[in-house]
């Protein structure tokens, strides 16, 4: 095949400068560490690498989150265990308040003693998070949820419930309303509640109740009247408005059963003297401390005010009870939260490992296979170069 | 005698002629487009003599280039496909260019907002945190317009090259056709004008370059040049232009026809046959409109997602949230052409079935064909309005048949993108009606989901609704829009639905406990609408992908489309230089091949002066026979 002069010449210097622009690409991916530049250099890895680069970002965006829940968390469950300690202590004094050797002055001072439990107990429940959001306020957690007026506390919060995504699909809850924490505390001891009337002349005490039967249960309220002597004792249904029974012997200290329902009376109920059983309602906190307060604070003496203050300091008892169990509960929950957290918190961070092996593998430069081909492709340059300079030589008219 | 001194003549001038030749090669060794030249020589008519028919010596016939029309005609087209495919691969190498790495751009862009959406979610009360938010959404917004400006500069700088490969193109054919005037008139001496035939064909390789052209040799010397399905822009010694005009459909869009006298015919860039002009265009109509729109659909389909989204929830003063991002609405275009009065609209309903696609409306008088023209699928109707790939078509005013619209609900989107809501309060991260617990609740029901899932638009949402328990298992519902139904079951974990919210109780309840949702009235606390505002981040929004997926496949799609051309374009390449290797062992000068033409001419005129000077000494012996 003939070669043409010209065409031979131009052909040598396009192979000089192609072999020139090869070495001039592997000098640039060498220095820049990456095996993709642009997508053209491989569409199926840039895209691999653009998803995997989402997945990390998806993976920082759990990270960040978990983070922010823990905080949250935390701080609810160490303010929740502050809480608890308060509770018990109040707890404790209401049990010394019922020491029957005590002075009205002491009684008084023990009352002290609560409303200092109190405003503790409130202001616990109006801690922030440090960022000027109040932790137990629900969704309203810009304003001091609970309000004290007198021994009363009321909620002003509502019962919104703040949730952080820490996972795939994995969704916990970060606040507690104060309503759930605090205010919905069943009174009595779950199911029903004994109380005695404030007008009772006689000095009966009765113990907080349990549930005997309970296919017996009926939901009804029900009075237990006592008649002439304190020796006998009606039942009244209130819901119903009928009677259960009457003329029951009345023994003190024995237990009397109504409905599936079964309390003690101890002591000398006078005749008019009413005990009432009732469904459990709602009782907060802070309302169980403020008739604690309250029973303590009343001077009045007597066989009937010292019933009055045992049943008393009895129904606030069992409600501090009742309250201290809710608290746990809720730092305990929160505590699984915490926990649950760094096992999530640990996932992550191994996906991120993974993942960002995965980009690597896909987008980062083999450096040794790089460095190879720097020196393959510039032996092909040299080469060229030689070659062109050895052939361009030889002319016909050298010879003439 | 006398024959013995014309024979050496002859001879002398022969092998004179053969020297300037071969010199005439050697000087033109470097010209493009020299053909190189020979000298044919053949003996003329013998006499006879009686004795013998006598060789007259020699004479020159003609000299002629060493041509092959087909080769050349091969290389010519190479050089068309070459030009093409080389102008197509450096475009899209530009486009890819204009996406970025993949850890900067877009993909970065969305990362960024998605994250600072989620922090904003996590801190609700934060005005840092939701002023965060609020300047990613305008930095992904302005990723959009960055990626939809350049595509648009590069459309209009591959403009003003079409324009600048015009000017050239015609001042080619205009030369081409003088010189085909100038070859014919010199045809007419009997001898080819070798040169001006090189010179011609010099100028067709570089028109080629440019647009591929198909050469016919006509009778007189004169070659006639077409293009595209055949016509004609050079005949003999007229020339036609190529010229630019607007698309009837679209007036930014400029498309190529040859003129003729008072005619323009559009030339379809489909069928030209190579060359640099076919390359651009096609790129500018194809690969570059395929890029915008993809580039558009996903702008598209994220600001639609986020925008309904954002406008269920309320801000932390309770009002309901704006649109995040504004964007422009489908452009809509009538064809210049149209008879009738009718008035295409179109609006996208939903933006999870778009297709990255222009759509062509056509009324032929019975039906209406709309033809999504990416892929050239047809759906036809008698009416409009009618829905196709999330789009309402409608039509205004009376069109007539034969009219044809063009609609494009994605190009435009991305360029015109905004961030709307500039007030951190603004951001909508709280749900519009929240779930109050009865507050003598004695039961353990806790909620553990509560949502308002998308569209969010049903009328009774802000109606208050109570759900009381009526025992353990189950429950009565009383609200505007629930129907009040009583007795219905309660399966813990299940999902309790009315009025567009989704409430999900477990535990255990007692008789008379309730749950009412209502307009919610505290907003600072709650990032339930932030939550769902994440939550799209794993939402199918574009095609059956997830924004993430959508970006990852469009940089699939661009690094594809760039490296597949760029292959095309070194095949071609390859090609062309084989083509013209060919050609060029033919027609080329080789200068060892003309040093030894030089030695053999050098040797023949001392031969032939030899003779002269033989005829010489023969024609003095004679003289000196006489007196």
């Amino acid at each position: 095949m003939r070669i043409a002069t010209a065409f031979f010449h131009d052909r040598a210097s396009s192979g000089i400068t192609a072999r020139q622009a090869d070495v001039y690409e592997t000098q640039n991916r060498l220095a820049s560490g990456r095996r993709i530049a642009t997508a053209a250099d491989d569409p199926v890895g840039a895209a691999l690498a653009v998803r995997q680069r989402g997945a990390l970002a998806e993976n920082e965006r759990w990270l960040e989150s978990q983070t922010a829940a823990r905080t949250s968390l935390s701080i609810a469950e160490s303010t929740l265990g502050a809480m608890g300690d308060a509770i018990a202590s109040a707890r404790d004094t209401v049990i010394a308040a019922g020491s029957p050797t005590l002075s009205a002055s002491d009684r008084r001072t023990l009352a002290g003693q609560l409303r200092h439990a109190l405003e503790q107990v409130t202001s616990l429940a109006n801690a922030t998070d440090g960022d000027g959001s109040y932790l137990f306020a629900g969704f309203d957690n810009r304003s001091a949820p609970f309000v004290q007026n007198g021994t009363a506390v009321a909620y002003g919060g509502d019962s919104g419930q703040r949730w952080a995504e820490v996972g795939p699909g994995v969704r916990i809850p970060v606040t507690e309303g104060g309503d759930e924490l605090f205010m919905r505390i069943p009174d009595g001891n779950g199911v029903f509640s004994v109380e005695g009337d404030p007008a009772n002349a006689g000095s009966g005490q009765f113990t907080v109740g349990r549930v005997a039967n309970a296919a017996a249960l009926t939901g009804h309220t029900y009075e237990v009247r006592f008649g002439a002597g304190g020796t006998t004792y009606d039942v009244w249904d209130v819901t119903a408005a009928a009677a259960v029974s009457a003329g029951n012997a009345y023994t003190a200290g024995q237990t009397i059963t109504v409905a599936g329902m079964a309390f003690e009376v101890k002591g000398a109920p006078a005749a008019g003297d009413k005990f009432t059983l009732a469904p459990s309602q709602v009782a907060s906190v802070f309302d169980r401390l403020s008739r604690a307060i309250a029973a303590l604070e009343d001077g009045a003496t007597g066989p009937a005010a010292s019933a009055r203050l045992t049943n008393e300091l009895g129904v606030s008892l069992q409600g501090l009870d009742r309250a201290l169990d809710r608290v746990l509960d809720a730092r305990g929950a929160a505590g699984n939260a915490l926990n649950r957290l760094d096992t999530l918190t640990g996932l992550s961070q191994d996906r991120e490992v993974a993942t960002s092996a995965q980009l690597s593998a896909v987008e980062d430069l083999d450096y040794a296979k790089a460095a190879s081909e720097l020196t393959l492709r510039t032996t092909a340059l040299e080469a060229a170069l030689a070659a062109y300079s050895q052939t361009a030589k030889r002319s016909l008219f050298d010879y003439l | 005698m006398a024959n013995l001194l014309s024979i050496g003549s002859s001879a002398l001038t022969a092998a004179n002629v053969g020297l300037r030749v071969t010199g005439h090669n050697i000087a033109n060794v470097g010209t493009t487009g020299y053909t190189r030249q020979v000298a044919v020589l053949s003996t003329p008519v013998p006499q006879f003599m009686g004795s013998g028919w006598m060789g007259r010596g020699v004479e020159v016939e003609s000299v002629r280039r060493v041509y092959d029309g087909f080769l050349t005609a091969q290389a010519h087209l190479a050089t068309a496909r070459s030009g093409e495919a080389i102008a197509r691969a450096d475009q899209l190498g530009l486009v890819d260019g204009i996406l970025g790495s993949t850890d900067s751009g877009l993909p970065l862009a969305l990362a960024n907002f998605q994250s600072a959406l989620s922090a904003a979610s996590n801190y609700p009360a934060d005005l840092s945190a939701r002023a965060a938010a609020l300047s990613a959404a305008e930095a992904l917004a302005g990723q959009f317009n960055d990626i939809a400006d350049r595509l648009s500069q590069q459309r209009r700088a591959v403009e003003t090259q079409v324009r600048t490969s015009l000017g050239t193109v015609n001042q080619a054919l205009a030369n081409v056709a003088s010189l085909n005037a100038q070859v014919a008139l010199a045809q007419g001496s009997g001898q080819p004008p070798n040169d001006l035939m090189d010179q011609r064909d010099a100028l067709v390789r570089t028109l080629s370059e440019s647009i591929g052209v198909t050469s016919v040799v006509q009778d007189d010397g004169s070659i006639s040049l077409f293009v595209g399905t055949g016509q004609a822009v050079v005949l003999g010694g007229t020339a036609s232009s190529l010229e630019l005009a607007p698309d009837p459909f679209d007036p930014s869009r400029p498309i190529i026809g040859v003129r003729q006298g008072g005619t323009f015919m559009a030339l379809d860039p489909s069928q030209l046959s190579g060359g640099s002009l076919a390359g651009l265009l096609k790129f500018a109509g194809e690969d570059l409109a395929q890029v915008e729109d993809a580039v558009g659909r996903l702008a598209l389909a994220a600001a639609t997602a986020y925008n309904e989204r954002h406008r269920i929830g309320v801000d932390s003063a309770g009002i309901s949230g704006r649109d995040l991002f504004t964007f422009d609405a489908p452009v809509t275009q009538e064809n210049a052409g149209n008879a009738g009065t009718g008035v295409i609209g179109a609006t996208v309903t939903d933006a999870t079935a778009l297709a990255a696609s222009p759509y062509r409306v056509d009324w032929n008088g019975a039906q209406y064909t709309i033809t999504r023209l990416a892929d050239d699928t047809q759906a036809s109707f008698a009416t409009l309005p009618q829905t196709v790939d999330g789009i309402a078509f409608t039509m205004a005013g009376a069109p007539a048949a034969g009219d044809s619209f063009l609609v494009n609900a994605v190009r435009g989107v991305a360029g015109s993108l905004g961030a709307a809501i500039t007030r951190p309060n603004d951001l909508a991260l709280a749900l519009p009606v929240a779930v109050t617990v009865g507050a003598g609740n004695l039961g353990l029901a806790k909620s553990t989901a509560f949502s308002v899932p998308s569209p969010g638009t049903n009328a009774n949402l802000a109606q208050p609704v109570t759900i009381t328990f009526t025992g353990a298992g189950t429950f009565d519902v009383a609200g505007t829009g629930t129907g009040n139904p009583v007795g219905v079951a309660y399966v813990p974990g299940q999902a309790i639905s009315y009025n567009g919210w989704s409430l999900t109780l477990e535990g255990t309840p007692r008789a008379g406990d309730t749950f009412t949702i209502s307009p919610s009235t505290a907003w600072t606390g709650d990032s339930g609408n932030g939550l769902a505002l994440g939550a799209l981040g794993r939402a199918l929004l574009v095609d059956g992908l997830t924004l993430e997926e959508g970006i990852a496949g469009l940089y699939g799609q661009v690094g594809m489309m760039a490296s597949s051309r760029a292959a095309a374009a070194t095949a071609q390449e390859a090609v062309r230089v084989d083509t013209l290797g060919a050609e060029q062992s033919v027609a080329g000068v080789n200068l060892d091949e003309e040093a030894a033409r030089l030695m053999q001419y050098q040797q023949a005129y001392q031969a032939a002066a030899k003779i002269i000077a033989t005829a010489q000494v023969v024609f003095d012996t004679l003289l000196d026979l006489g007196p």
